[in-house]
């Protein structure tokens, strides 16, 4: 196996055996940056070469001494609204174009303090509104296995880059899918970790009820290491849970069969071919022994009107600092989407119209909420899809936004309810990769890596790399 | 259920002011339009009988969170610092824009 190409497991147990340096891992990566990125758009910022190597060189030099930091001398990447102290972060909009944090995101400041090497910061649809990428003031991100189409958003450059072999791993925020959509665009692993269960302190707010902070790794052993990492109760962060953080990456081995629940509504208007990969992948998880129930949860049909709502006067809110005072341009700035949000936010909050949307919706995901803990007494995880059709091409519904906000369907029920969700390949439908969607109950990561563990290791996608152009 | 909710331009204007967002008369006609489909789309919420129904405040059964009231001088920010990145600053003071008009303040 060439170096670009190992998973995080693999990196860690080379550098454990001293057979490949941490020097070597980022120079290996560096080069690939210059290589492939000017055509896929995956960074906005790459960070001083001499900087990554006294690092990579002082986590050889650690080790030597005998440190094991779980992540010490690993290259990853950060999309670009975690703060990063003195390294610019732009959320991907011209808002921030100039703006060096003064200080580090605590899931930053985690990975950090594991050990990690930070190459620079990925690309992403501005303020993470977006599923396709196409959103970004930087440059469209292009999909490694067909440059032709989007890598699902808004966390594009982070799966690019992991897919393209430029780092180990990526962290990724997920509001509304933004981490699974694009794992299953690029063919990745992308989870969304229980609300709460990841500090949001130092992320760039989306909406602060559902943003959830995780991230884009090549295998689900990976994914479970850096979540022993990022997790855990902040004091900086009042909603971040106080639940024991367990150390995921060490009980992957655990076997149990789990009854897993198919929502018929997940299925309904998606394309055949895409159906038929989910069953194909549900079938294996049949054979290996668990147990498949149809089930129904009928106000999902209702959870993107939702998530509209609620979501949109989060942002309309958090948005709203960015006054072009403290830090940053001034709003004239924000893009047709931003202002798109924050008008539909304005507009549910505002008097005479809160009643019938905002509180509408407040009360409809108690209702949405209720139905997924309900389901959850009858089985132990959800299965689904992730997008309901596969990659689509640059340009190809950026024209209705309507259209292009209902590519969230399946993913934006997870965050109204706060529940894990991950997604894991499965298979290529037109040579184009795709994800299963597993959803668990609230702080149970441990039972949706196992799980998505077992599709890995029977459908073994990560073999199947992308063909880069220069 | 209402049918009729398609948002006026008037609102289009009226909601940009209020987000402090200036739009010309092409890109008020341009939102009016985007913005009336997407609440048609919204406007099926009206169809979940959430009368009676306590609205979601958070998810995960989280409840108040206190803290002693002592200052942590790991997590502050120098004025220095916090000044860095601001456009106008004067003396270690933010510069903001002014909001009366027409008297004479000192400045």
């Amino acid at each position: 196996m060439k170096l670009h190409e190992v998973s995080l497991q693999e990196a860690i147990t080379l550098l454990r055996s001293k057979r490949a340096s941490s020097v070597e891992l980022v120079n290996v990566f560096l080069e690939r940056i210059k290589k492939y990125n000017p055509k896929l758009h995956a960074f906005i910022t790459v960070r001083d070469e001499q900087e990554i190597i006294a690092e990579a060189t002082k986590a050889d030099q650690e080790r030597a001494k005998g440190s094991d930091r779980l992540l010490l001398g690993i290259p990853i990447v950060l999309k670009d609204n975690f703060l990063t102290q003195g390294l610019r972060t732009t959320a991907a909009s011209k808002v921030l174009d100039d703006y060096i944090p003064q200080y580090d995101a605590t899931a930053v400041s985690r990975l950090k303090n594991a050990g990690a090497i930070i190459l620079g910061k990925t690309n992403l649809d501005a303020w993470g509104h977006g599923s396709s990428g196409e959103h970004t003031e930087y440059g469209i991100t292009r999909n490694p296995y067909d440059y032709e189409r989007v890598t699902g958003g808004s966390s594009s450059g982070s799966g690019a880059a992991v897919a393209s072999d430029l780092c180990i791993a990526a962290t990724g925020t997920d509001t509304g899918g933004s981490n699974r959509q694009p794992a299953s665009y690029c063919n990745l692993v992308g989870l969304k970790p229980t609300y709460g269960r990841v500090s949001r302190y130092g992320i760039i707010a989306m909406a602060s009820t559902t943003d959830s902070i995780g991230h884009l790794t090549k295998r689900v052993w990976d994914s479970a290491a850096i979540l022993s990492v990022t997790a855990g109760n902040d004091p900086l962060d009042a909603t971040s849970s106080t639940e024991p953080v367990q150390q995921y990456h060490e009980r992957l081995a655990d076997k149990g069969r789990v009854k897993i629940g198919i929502p018929k509504e997940f299925f309904e208007g998606l394309e055949t071919k895409l159906v038929t990969k989910v069953l194909q992948a549900l079938d294996v998880l049949k054979a290996r022994g668990h147990r498949l129930i149809e089930i129904s949860l009928p106000n999902v049909k209702y959870a993107y009107a939702i998530y509209c709502v609620t979501v949109s006067s989060e942002v309309s809110s958090n948005l709203a600092r960015f006054d072009g005072i403290r830090y940053g341009f001034p709003r004239q700035r924000f893009q047709d989407e931003a202002k798109r949000r924050i008008m539909i936010g304005t507009h549910s909050l505002s008097a005479g119209y809160a009643d019938q949307y905002y509180k509408r919706a407040i009360a409809g995901r108690t209702l949405l909420i209720r139905e997924f803990e309900e389901a959850f007494q009858k089985v132990d995880l959800i299965a689904g899809p992730v997008f309901p059709f596969p990659p689509f091409k640059h340009g190809e519904r950026e024209k209705d936004p309507l259209k292009m906000y209902l590519s969230d369907v399946l993913t934006v029920p997870a965050n109204l309810t706060g529940h894990p969700a991950i997604s894991v390949p499965i298979g290529f439908v037109d040579n184009l990769p795709n994800g299963l969607q597993l959803i668990a109950p609230h702080f149970s990561e441990t039972r949706l890596f196992r799980v998505s563990l077992e599709v890995e290791q029977e459908l073994r996608m990560y073999e199947r790399k992308p063909r880069l152009k220069q | 259920m209402r049918t009729k909710s398609s948002i006026t331009i008037k609102e289009v204007k009226h909601v940009s002011r209020l987000a402090k967002l200036s739009l010309n008369e092409a890109e008020a006609a341009r939102f009016k339009a985007q913005l009336a489909s997407i609440f048609e789309y919204v406007n099926q919420i009206a169809g979940m009988r959430t009368q009676d129904v306590t609205e979601t405040s958070q998810v995960t059964g989280t409840t108040n969170r206190f803290r002693e009231d002592r200052v942590n001088r790991n997590t502050i920010l120098s004025q220095t610092a916090s000044v860095s990145q601001a456009k106008r600053t004067h003396r270690g003071y933010f510069v903001t824009k002014s909001i009366f008009k027409g008297r004479n303040e000192t400045s």
